[in-house]
């Protein structure tokens, strides 16, 4: 209450200074100011209401520097991201082997499960050829059980034979021609050593799965020594010479040690072909630091051998990707099953002839473009409405004379194949004619005991799909080193792969007949050519336009555009959606090892296009472009926002596993004829399926339409009453 | 008589008393200018009206409210011809800001303060070249004849008024001579109104003490006006 005492006016002092403090009189001429003042106001403004669009804002040049800044700060980012931090240097060689030693240890004690993805970076070779680049997918459990499927580079197979003679001459290794001719003792793979040994070095036995009699010792990919089987330091520094550098950096975010190696082995069974000094093949190994996991082996110098036929010890340069640690393994990731038992010799046979000769078929495949697949089929073909994610049709092939087409679906060096027919005829076949191929061509073929009570013929018919009620019978081949399994009906229609077998008989029971023809996709990409030339020939125009409105000293055309602080926000949207859809492309068509942008098909090239011919577009319509446009870039610009996040969240509804397309056994004879549409065949060609880029184009699209509704590209009206 | 009664001495005395009375007139308002009456906007259309740029409807604006800020104005900036200018600028300001005007405080309030704030950035700037300035030597309201003999003791009142900090005379004179509620300042200076009322002490002390200093020169002026 005091402070109301103390506010409250005193009258008497009021009054005192109402007569004694004099205010100047008004002056006469205030409101003649004031409009001249307001007026002048008014016409500032209008002139900032068109200078927000006026070609001075549109600055093409102004345009061009902030993307390159951008460009900077994202290659700065990168950099420094990809730059691992060194926390700790030089230890003494014989301690750090010993540290190393003590690392693997404690760490793969905390490992239970191993999953992930080799990549060898290169492989054993002679005269220097490099083989190229495999994946292998593996899963590793404790007590040195674990469990690969191999992903060969294509081109590498042809070199297969030469590799074979290395380890011929590999004491080493138990040669065993049976093993190289792939039968069952490749499938089940244990490591002999300490499990943080399997990494540098994959020693295996090999052992029959159904006797569990070991058949002999391989060392397959990873050959040299094992970092656990160092020992004590006085052996360690027999065996290795160590570069007395031992670091712990940050790689991809994780503390890795980081061993530089120099191999010197010097036992006497290797010498032959470690040599001296100058030649000593050094490898720097990255261990992570926690699980004791050598996440890379690279080497730093390339070893030589001095005899093509002499054994040796060496590394395959390698890195991980897509590791998992303790994760529980799905038991149907890999192929081989207790219930499996070996198939007799030829089995799938229709006719129980002894050789391919006599089933009378022609194993050459024989190619052809899948744009021509309308050309192989009279009617209609069968063809798999669901397919897993990434995989796309690259490769249609072909028996001469038969009736069956061979599809091949790939992603990245994961392969499908579909076999289904190309034409009118009835069931020709009534087993499985895959596995008698495999098996005909040196592989083995496996049965499922639970489906395959009699060898003649299996009892579990499929459910779904245009094969409903028919018996299909599910295999695993081992062709090669390579494991695939098949499931296969007794129609002669049947999908084979290196997926789990509840994928393939997903598959097989999507299968539905599809009028192929005018749906199948194009293998050249002519039409975007055309676009990048209209583009190109739109930008030109509209360049020139620009620069000679900027340069030839008379007024500037009006602005396309509008200021860059104006559209930051949907810019950066934009920016997002096609960093998004590029990152989805990538990652279902590449598997996400593959961020090469291949042509102007894919969304970078696609954008790319889009927006040379938007800023043609542009540039060619301001010079006849009205002061006050009637669609707004406001409107525009919420517009597409919505048009890209309505097609986003569109793609998230659609694509989940669960809501992809099946076709209803039933429906499907109803339906028979009408089902051959557009859709259905993209869905056997290419089934995409959400991810983060899926992700990151709904945020993209979010910040498009709230930029959009943000901005302020003002036309102001003129002052109603004026004056 | 007059001068005895308004005059010095018994401002003097009036300050030992210091209890309001009635009566007073506070230009450009009302009688009963308590609260935020004395801040009485104009009609709601005609503000709308403004904000669309009529001009016409600013115009009425600018003849509403032009003597109370030129009052405020006047009582920080203590120039006649600057008080002008102040003005100018203020409604200028308001009349550019107009559109952004979000109605969080009445219209009176918001020039209020524009005002304030251009007065006072004004006094700011010329604060070095205009040293505790008297307003007859930098231009002060012309003066009328001076029948009652008083001219000596507005230039000690001026004088005196003018050695306050800016902040303190305006909050004086806004609350004792223009009747402005504490409240009410205290929106239009953003400050609270504890802020106000020490602020206001303090400016009735310092005022008491200037006045007691120059209290010869006053008093001999009255003198003669009484002879």
């Amino acid at each position: 209450m005091r402070t109301r005492e103390d506010g409250r006016p005193d009258r008497d002092l009021g009054e005192f200074l109402r007569r004694t403090v004099e205010v100047p009189e008004p002056r006469d001429d205030l409101q003649t100011r004031l409009q001249a003042g307001i007026e002048a106001i008014d016409r500032e403004e209008e002139a900032s209401a068109h200078r927000r669009l006026s070609p001075r804002q549109w600055s093409p040049r102004r345009w061009a520097a902030t993307l390159a800044a951008a460009a900077v700060v994202t290659a700065a980012v990168l950099a420094l991201v990809g730059i691992p931090g060194v926390e700790q240097t030089s230890i003494p060689g014989a301690t750090a082997a010993d540290r190393v030693v003590a690392i693997i240890d404690d760490g793969l004690s905390r490992v239970n499960t191993l999953q992930g993805v080799y990549v060898l970076d290169d492989d054993v070779k002679r005269d220097d050829e490099r083989t190229g680049i495999r994946t292998i997918r593996f899963a590793a459990t404790t007590h040195g059980r674990r469990f690969y499927d191999v992903r060969y580079d294509p081109d590498w197979g042809a070199k297969q034979e030469d590799w074979r003679r290395d380890l011929k001459n590999d004491p080493a290794f138990v040669h065993d021609p049976d093993l190289l001719a792939s039968d069952a003792a490749t499938v089940r793979q244990i490591v002999v050593s300490n499990p943080g040994a399997c990494l540098l070095q994959m020693k295996t036995w090999c052992v029959d799965p159904f006797t569990h009699k070991t058949i002999g010792v391989r060392y397959r990919f990873f050959r040299g020594l094992p970092l656990t089987a160092l020992g004590p330091s006085k052996q360690v520094q027999q065996v290795w010479a160590l570069s007395n550098e031992l670091r712990t950096q940050l790689v991809e975010r994780q503390p890795r040690v980081v061993l530089k190696e120099v191999v010197r082995d010097e036992r006497s069974t290797y010498q032959a072909i470690i040599i001296g000094d100058d030649d000593k093949p050094a490898y720097e190994v990255l261990i992570d630091k926690e699980f004791g996991v050598a996440w890379q082996v690279r080497a730093l110098a390339e070893p030589s051998r001095t005899s093509d036929e002499g054994p040796g010890v060496w590394l395959t340069p390698y890195h991980l990707e897509r590791v998992a640690i303790n994760k529980p393994i799905d038991p149907d990731l890999f192929v081989m099953k207790p219930d499996y038992r070996y198939a007799p010799s030829g089995f799938g046979r229709p006719d129980r002839v002894d050789t391919p000769e006599d089933y009378g078929v022609d194993f050459e495949l024989r190619p052809f473009p899948v744009a021509d697949l309308a050309a192989h089929t009279s009617s209609w073909t069968l063809l798999p409405t669901w397919i897993p994610a990434g995989y796309r049709l690259e490769q249609a092939t072909t028996y001469p004379g038969d009736i069956r087409i061979w599809l091949t679906y790939r992603r990245g060096l994961n392969e499908l194949e579909v076999g289904t027919w190309g034409g009118d005829a009835g069931p020709a076949l009534e087993r499985s004619l895959p596995a008698f191929v495999f098996q005909a061509a040196g592989g083995a073929t496996f049965l499922d005991d639970r489906e395959w009570p009699d060898v003649g013929s299996p009892v579990r018919p499929l459910q779904h799909g245009a094969l409903a009620g028919w018996p299909a019978g599910t295999h695993l081949v081992l062709f090669g080193d390579r494991g695939r399994n098949d499931v296969w009906a007794s129609l002669g229609s049947g999908v084979s792969g290196t997926l789990p077998m509840a994928d393939l008989r997903k598959m097989v029971d999507s299968l539905h007949p599809v009028k192929p023809g005018p749906h199948v996709p194009e293998d050249d990409y002519e039409w975007q050519a055309w676009i990048a030339l209209g583009a190109a020939v739109a930008v030109a125009p509209g360049v020139a336009l620009l620069w000679w409105g900027r340069r030839g000293g008379g007024a500037p055309p009006p602005a396309p555009l509008p200021s860059l602080r104006v559209v930051r926000r949907p810019l950066v949207g934009v920016l997002l959606v096609v960093v998004g859809a590029t990152f989805s492309w990538h990652r279902l068509y590449g598997e996400g090892n593959d961020f090469g942008v291949r042509g102007w098909h894919e969304p970078l090239g696609v954008a790319v296009v889009a927006l040379a011919l938007l800023a043609g577009a542009a540039a060619a319509w301001a010079p006849l472009a009205p002061p006050r446009p009637p669609i707004g870039p406001r409107f525009l610009t919420t517009l597409l926002g919505l048009f890209t996040l309505a097609g986003a969240l569109t793609a998230i509804v659609y694509l989940p596993v669960k809501a992809r397309f099946t076709v209803d056994a039933a429906a499907q004879y109803e339906e028979w004829g009408r089902l051959g549409q557009f859709a259905d065949f993209l869905r056997s060609a290419y089934c995409p399926a959400p991810g983060p880029g899926l992700y990151l184009s709904i945020v993209g699209a979010a910040l498009i339409v709230v930029g959009g509704l943000r901005m302020r590209v003002a036309h102001r009206e003129p002052a109603e009453n004026a004056g | 008589m007059e001068a005895e009664a308004v005059g010095f001495p018994s401002i003097v005395r009036h300050f030992g008393r210091t209890r309001a009375k009635p009566g007073g007139r506070v230009p450009g308002t009302d009688e009963k200018s308590t609260g935020t009456a004395v801040l009485a906007d104009v009609a709601e259309h005609i503000l709308s009206a403004a904000i669309r740029r009529d001009h016409a409807a600013f115009a009425e604006i600018v003849t509403h409210y032009e003597p109370r800020l030129r009052t405020l104005i006047y009582h920080l900036v203590l120039d006649t011809e600057l008080t002008h200018d102040v003005l100018q600028e203020t409604y200028l300001r308001a009349y550019r800001a107009l559109p952004s005007f979000r109605r969080e405080a009445a219209l009176g309030t918001w020039l209020h303060r524009i005002a304030c704030t251009a007065a006072l950035e004004q006094v700011r700037r010329l604060g070095r070249r205009r040293d505790a300035p008297a307003p007859e030597a930098t231009g002060g309201p012309a003066h009328a004849p001076d029948p009652g003999g008083d001219l000596a003791l507005r230039e000690a009142v001026a004088a005196a008024l003018a050695t306050l900090p800016p902040e303190q005379r305006l909050t004086l004179l806004l609350i004792d001579r223009e009747g402005y509620d504490y409240r009410a300042v205290a929106e239009i200076m953003r400050v609270s109104p504890g802020t106000v009322c020490s602020r206001l002490q303090r400016a009735r002390t310092k005022l008491r003490r200037t006045l007691g200093e120059i209290r010869p020169s006053a008093t001999t002026a009255a003198r003669r006006e009484e002879s």
